[in-house]
């Protein structure tokens, strides 16, 4: 005779999974917010950085392209910042000035996977906000987690790179996580880089090579109805694949858990290159439209220009990819209004910097701080704000980190370098000199020798390159409201004023450059 | 009998397998250090230099696991007898094609299944001839077993400098 047990098998696993499930639901908040730490009488703050999201191609700002309508949605209920400059070309400088409020001169976080100073750690927007409320970071740019790396002291919660991709990190990353940068830059992007290089390992590069090839593959040939050109990843040696879907889902799960008055940081890499379009946007931008045709960029050598058929369709590509994010954004919009997470928040859209298909010049690992480079976008919607308010005077991403910190009743530190943005505290003054550069070339703990350097005052942008090998240093002088397009150097038409501006860019390089100078 | 090479034969050949793996490792380092010196001090660049150091050991003995493995699974007489000029040209000739494999992987992976595969044939019939040249020719012999006993020098230099990045890599991640 056999005796039935008082519970099956079944039984006992449905059991276990139901007390799996209750205990998780009551403790995923404390699990995600250690302390339980909350502040509820101020507003929290969700900065949403999309990776190298140009303005000048965003309908928004008048792209000729409809690339971003939910954007638009969004910027209905928000101030839109028409002029809003990133103060470098690429991200490690771009994402660095947006979390000190400084700019890459001061942070130093001016090379490729670059950190900022041991002295100026202590100065970011983590640390500023304070330990009474909780301070999340999440980013899929490896390059960025280096810096939320450098700030994690001060951060509650650093979701995980991989957390919302289709392939799981490897073994290795979690053995090495008290060494981050260290071992990101000596094994990740050198000894066992992805991209085709000498790679300083053999073996071990190989069988990661290996196995991000056939995993990519897989999913591609899984995702290719919905993602043609390949599933979404990331470059810079994070062997990162993923579907924009499930991090957008990702980031309404945390926006909706935070608890009152937190400070959310999420950089997401799309639509940074390779570009991933979905299928419905293949094609919606084969409409034979083309940009004007513009003067070479000043550093390229006649023949080393990209082939123009290339540019205008990387463009239509890049076009393609910014239509997907927009639509995946459009949910989360949709998902923060109905959740009402816009009431409780003030929510954030910006990018690091732009990208670049004209000049015979494609992308942003160059040296130039031409508009589409720069130009990013600035949305801030306010709690319960219902109308658009437009700021055409320029401002610069060194003023977000004070701004926010202003709103919700924070001191502004000393060390911030930006102002109050126009119509959230602060006034509109157009004369204010804005900067930006790019300075891969110069040493991070020497002087400024070799680099572009930009200032915008007013209409006029003056671009000076100095110190490149082979090349002699020259400037472009632009009148940005009768010449968009930067198409007229006016260096020689108007005299005085390329005098004073490069009078004004001198002095600053001085000023930054003198702690390094020997007397 | 084993079919397992000898501690004694094992040590020359991997031995050649150190001065390629480290030795590559380190000229490639050579060549990003001029990037490293503009954004880092001297000393975090030294404990870059340990965790390459540490990779390459590592990739010493997957190489070594994997040439063992090819011993035992193959007749005695083809490769486990006179393993040391056959295991070293072998060493030195899988280096080779491991590089051209990482350094053409792109273009590797767009090829068609069948001329994937010939290229892995191609691969393994050289390694194979290799082996039979090594033994049929005097001359090829004598200069493989030369190499091979002329690297064994780089086991201890080597192996000295990973034990040292070993240390510095566990420092800096238990503290």
């Amino acid at each position: 005779m056999t005796m039935k047990p008082p519970i099956s098998r079944r039984d006992f696993l449905k059991l276990l999974a139901l007390t799996a499930a209750t205990f998780l639901s009551k403790s995923v908040d404390r699990l995600l917010f250690p302390g339980g730490k909350s502040h509820s009488d101020t507003p929290g703050v969700i900065i949403l950085v999309l990776d190298t999201l140009s303005a000048l191609n965003m309908s928004l700002h008048g792209y000729a392209r409809q690339t971003t309508p939910n954007m638009e949605r969004f910027a209905s209920r928000s101030n839109v910042y028409h002029s809003h400059y990133s103060t470098a070309n690429f991200t490690s400088p771009g994402t660095a000035s947006i979390l000190t409020g400084t700019h890459p001169w001061t942070h130093r976080a001016f090379h490729n996977e670059g950190l900022v100073s041991a002295e100026k750690t202590d100065s970011n927007l983590f640390r500023w906000w304070g330990d009474d409320s909780i301070r999340l970071g999440y980013t899929q740019n490896a390059w960025v987690d280096l810096l939320l790396d450098q700030f994690s002291s001060w951060l509650d919660v650093h979701l995980n790179l991989y957390k919302f991709n289709l392939n799981k990190e490897p073994f290795y990353r979690k053995l090495l996580k008290n060494d981050f940068s260290a071992s990101y830059r000596s094994l990740d992007s050198f000894s066992m880089e992805l991209d085709p290089n000498f790679s300083a390992s053999l073996m071990s590069a190989l069988m990661r090579k290996t196995s991000f090839y056939l995993g990519k593959q897989a999913a591609d040939r899984e995702h290719a109805s919905q993602y043609p050109m390949g599933v979404p990843q990331t470059v810079n040696d994070v062997a990162s694949y993923f579907l924009l879907e499930d991090v957008f889902d990702g980031l309404m799960e945390s926006s909706k858990s935070l608890p009152p008055s937190a400070l959310a940081y999420f950089h997401l890499y799309p639509p940074h290159f390779p570009y991933a379009p979905r299928a419905k946007f293949m094609d919606v931008f084969k409409d034979g439209w083309l940009p004007p045709v513009k003067p070479t960029a000043r550093l390229v050598k006649a023949g080393d220009e990209e082939a123009e058929t290339r540019i205008v369709l990387e463009r239509e590509h890049y076009d393609a990819y910014i239509a997907t994010v927009d639509e995946d954004f459009g949910r989360l919009f949709d998902f923060m209004e109905r959740e009402g997470v816009l009431e409780k928040n003030y929510v954030v859209l910006t990018s690091d910097h732009g990208d670049i298909y004209e000049r015979g010049v494609i992308g942003h690992t160059n040296e130039y701080l031409y508009e589409p480079l720069i130009r990013v976008p600035l949305i801030i919607s306010s709690p319960g704000q219902t109308s658009r308010v437009d700021v055409r005077t320029p401002t610069s991403s060194v003023d977000l980190a004070p701004t926010l910190l202003a709103l919700t009743g924070r001191p502004i530190p000393i060390a911030c370098e930006g102002v109050l943005l126009p119509g959230l505290g602060g006034e509109e003054d157009a004369q204010r000199p804005i900067f930006s550069m790019d300075a891969k070339s110069s040493h991070v703990r020497g002087p400024i020798r070799t680099a572009t350097l930009s200032i915008r005052k007013g209409q006029f942008k003056l671009i000076w390159y100095f110190g490149y090998e082979g090349l002699e240093d020259g400037f472009e002088l632009f009148d940005l409201e009768n010449d968009p397009e930067e198409m007229s150097n006016l260096t020689a038409a108007r005299p005085a004023l390329f005098s004073d501006l490069r009078a004004e860019l001198d002095a600053k390089l001085r000023e930054v450059n003198a702690p390094f100078v020997k007397e | 009998m084993s079919r397992f090479p000898t501690r004694t034969d094992i040590s020359p050949v991997y031995s050649v397998i150190v001065f390629w793996s480290y030795s590559y490792s380190l000229l490639v380092l050579m060549f990003n250090l001029p990037s490293w010196m503009l954004m880092v001090p001297l000393g975090e660049i030294l404990g870059y230099f340990s965790y390459v150091l540490v990779l390459a050991f590592l990739d010493t003995l997957l190489i070594l696991a994997l040439m063992l493995g090819v011993t035992f699974l193959l007749p005695r007489a083809w490769f486990r007898d006179d393993f040391v000029a056959s295991g070293s040209m072998t060493a030195g000739l899988l280096f080779f094609w491991i590089t051209i494999v990482q350094l053409a992987f792109g273009f590797l992976m767009t090829l068609p299944v069948v001329q994937f595969l010939v290229f892995i044939l191609a691969a393994f019939i050289s390694l194979a001839v290799a082996v039979v040249i090594v033994r049929r020719m005097p001359a090829v012999r004598k200069f493989v077993l030369w190499l091979a006993s002329s690297t064994s020098i780089f086991i201890y230099l080597y192996g000295f400098l990973t034990a040292v990045s070993v240390v510095v890599v566990l420092i800096r991640n238990l503290f």
